[in-house]
């Protein structure tokens, strides 16, 4: 990681958060910084915008381990702890404008997927640390995938209840089930933007992210043009940052500088942003015609914050990332991945492969808990997945350590 | 949608599957996906009212049963990729009963349940033949067209 960009990052978003704050003295909007006001939704903007920003790393990361697409460790160690720092700035910004975010929010089910990508990310480094037990490091290898095949579809579920519940209590317009479909893909795209802004600092250029992402800026415009055409309804300056700018990546001086590269995922955090803006205000660009220097203070700190708590992480627990797997600057087509071996895949008759070996206790057990808390609760929509998201997790996570605790009592009764 | 738009619909999910296996590179084939995520939007523009909200997610249904169909074709993993097309289609369908609920309107919960009975029995088969292979294609337009 190049620390010395970092602190330069932290230090200007430090310096533009004093100024915005000066400027909120001057154009008498410091008072909504502090106490907030009821008239303003700019921090339910950033709360809607950073709770994406904390799905979007871990359902990236589980879905292209599902997909068995090949990316680095550290990538994906990347994208969960990004997650992760999202959730902390959400959780700030909740717990200091409370009385401003009337967005419904399931928070138990937020939790509990906060809980499980906590858990993916700790199994993910347990995995990484060799220097341990490496038979601790093959166990915690092993539930990695089954994991990730029951954090996708909590991810999923958990998404679409709080798009459907913001629809109904917020805006009617929302309502149907484009929005659901709408917002997931939208975080998938984020998710993608935020790498490419994540491995910049890293000195790491993947061009199949970078492909990714332009191929899925397309899917992301229809889905726009459809809203459009659907609800008569779009922020057309998000779609502007969102869709049109990444089409620049085709421009291949574009493509291979680290600015213009870095400035384009840039703007797809901003079109998100105001994206974000039109669905909690109803009013287009209102982040831009609408300017007060309280909004700006609100995202520096969130920005800010963000930077301080993940960079923080990262270089606490750089040995997990910077491994024996490492693969510093600038990569070039040819060598995309090319250090990652290829597993062939040997096939398995039906529920005998080893994910289905492992995944098969715990999911009964996690079904059986959620069908209970919904007979009990009579809540069949909100939380059943998700606890049984949660009890299946557990269940997968403690599999390891019983293997070993059990193994190691083998050896020692074999050895008496 | 009338039944004759639906089986159009469903033709439409056909030739996008055929051509989808006939591309080769990741850039060919998420071009075609495009091209039939656009057709399949503006069909349902031209034969369907809009204002009809269980309209909203046609197009989306008609790409995951155009992966759906896709999957029988697959070399690797095809039983994986197969359950995790029809599950991208429960899920579309699941947010679309849940929507249509939302509205005060009646939403085909046995659409939903023979989809997912479906992908529950793809996790069972042991070797997918050309026969069961149709069977299953049978078997998704019949869930298309007549639930």
């Amino acid at each position: 990681m190049n620390s010395k960009v970092v602190t330069i990052v932290f230090i200007g978003l430090c310096l533009l958060l004093l100024l915005s704050v000066g400027g909120s003295f001057w154009d008498g909007t410091f008072d909504l910084l502090l106490h907030g006001s009821p008239v303003s939704k700019f921090p339910e903007t950033l709360f809607v915008f950073w709770l994406g920003m904390s799905q979007a790393g871990v359902l990236l990361s589980v879905f292209l381990l599902i997909m068995n697409v090949k990316i680095h460790r550290r990538t994906s160690l990347l994208l969960e702890l990004s997650s992760l720092c999202g959730l902390l700035v959400s959780g700030a910004f909740a717990l200091f404008y409370s009385e401003q975010i009337s967005v419904n929010v399931n928070f138990y089910g937020i939790g509990i997927v906060g809980f499980i990508s906590l858990l993916f990310f700790t199994t993910h480094l347990a995995s990484a640390d060799s220097t341990e037990s490496l038979a601790l490091c093959n166990e915690m290898l092993k539930i990695r995938r089954p994991l990730a095949w029951i954090i996708l579809p909590t991810m999923f579920w958990v998404d679409s209840i709080l798009c459907l519940d913001f629809a109904s209590a917020h805006d009617p317009v929302w309502q149907g089930a484009l929005f659901p479909l709408y917002v997931v893909s939208g975080i998938f795209y984020l998710g993608l933007a935020l790498l490419v802004v994540l491995l910049s600092f890293e000195n790491y250029y993947n061009r199949r992210t970078e492909r990714f992402l332009m191929l899925c800026s397309w899917f992301i415009s229809v889905l726009f043009l459809w809203m459009l055409l659907v609800k008569g309804e779009g922020c057309i300056s998000s779609f502007v940052f969102a869709c049109v700018v990444p089409q620049f990546l085709f421009v291949k001086a574009v493509r291979e500088n680290l600015w213009s590269r870095l400035m384009v995922a840039l703007c797809i955090l901003f079109g998100f942003l105001l994206k974000c803006d039109f669905v909690v205000c109803h009013r287009e660009s209102r982040l831009i015609l609408d300017f007060k220097f309280a909004d700006a203070s609100l995202l520096f700190a969130g920005a800010a914050l963000f930077v301080a708590a993940f960079f923080g992480v990262r270089l606490l627990l750089s040995r997990f990332f910077e491994n024996d797997e490492i693969l510093m600057g600038e990569v070039n087509e040819n060598d995309d991945d090319a250090d990652i071996e290829e597993k062939k895949d040997v096939y398995c008759s039906p529920f005998s492969a080893p994910e289905f070996k492992v995944v098969r206790l715990p999911v009964l057990c996690g079904i059986l808990v959620g069908v209970a808390h919904g007979y009990f609760t009579s809540d069949w929509a909100g939380l059943v997945e998700p606890v049984a998201a949660y009890v299946s997790c557990v269940l997968v996570c403690l599999q390891p350590f019983v293997h070993l605790g059990l193994s190691k009592k083998y050896r020692e009764g074999k050895n008496k | 949608m009338s039944m004759f738009a639906n089986a159009v619909a469903c033709l439409l999910c056909l030739i996008f599957a055929f051509v989808l296996c006939l591309q080769k590179g990741m850039l060919r084939i998420t071009l075609l996906m495009l091209i039939a995520v656009m057709t399949s939007c503006l069909y349902t523009s031209f034969a369907g009212n809009l204002a009809i909200p269980a309209l909203e997610s046609y197009p989306f249904r008609m790409v995951a049963l155009t992966f759906c169909v896709y999957t029988t074709r697959l070399r690797e993993n095809r039983r994986r990729y197969m359950v995790l097309a029809q599950t991208f289609w429960l899920w579309v369908e699941l947010v679309g009963c849940v929507s249509l609920l939302q509205v005060g309107e009646e939403a085909p919960w046995i659409r939903l349940a023979a989809i997912a009975e479906i992908a529950l029995g793809c996790c069972f088969m042991a070797k997918i033949s050309r026969e069961i292979e149709f069977g299953l294609i049978v078997l998704w337009m019949a869930v298309w067209m007549f639930f």
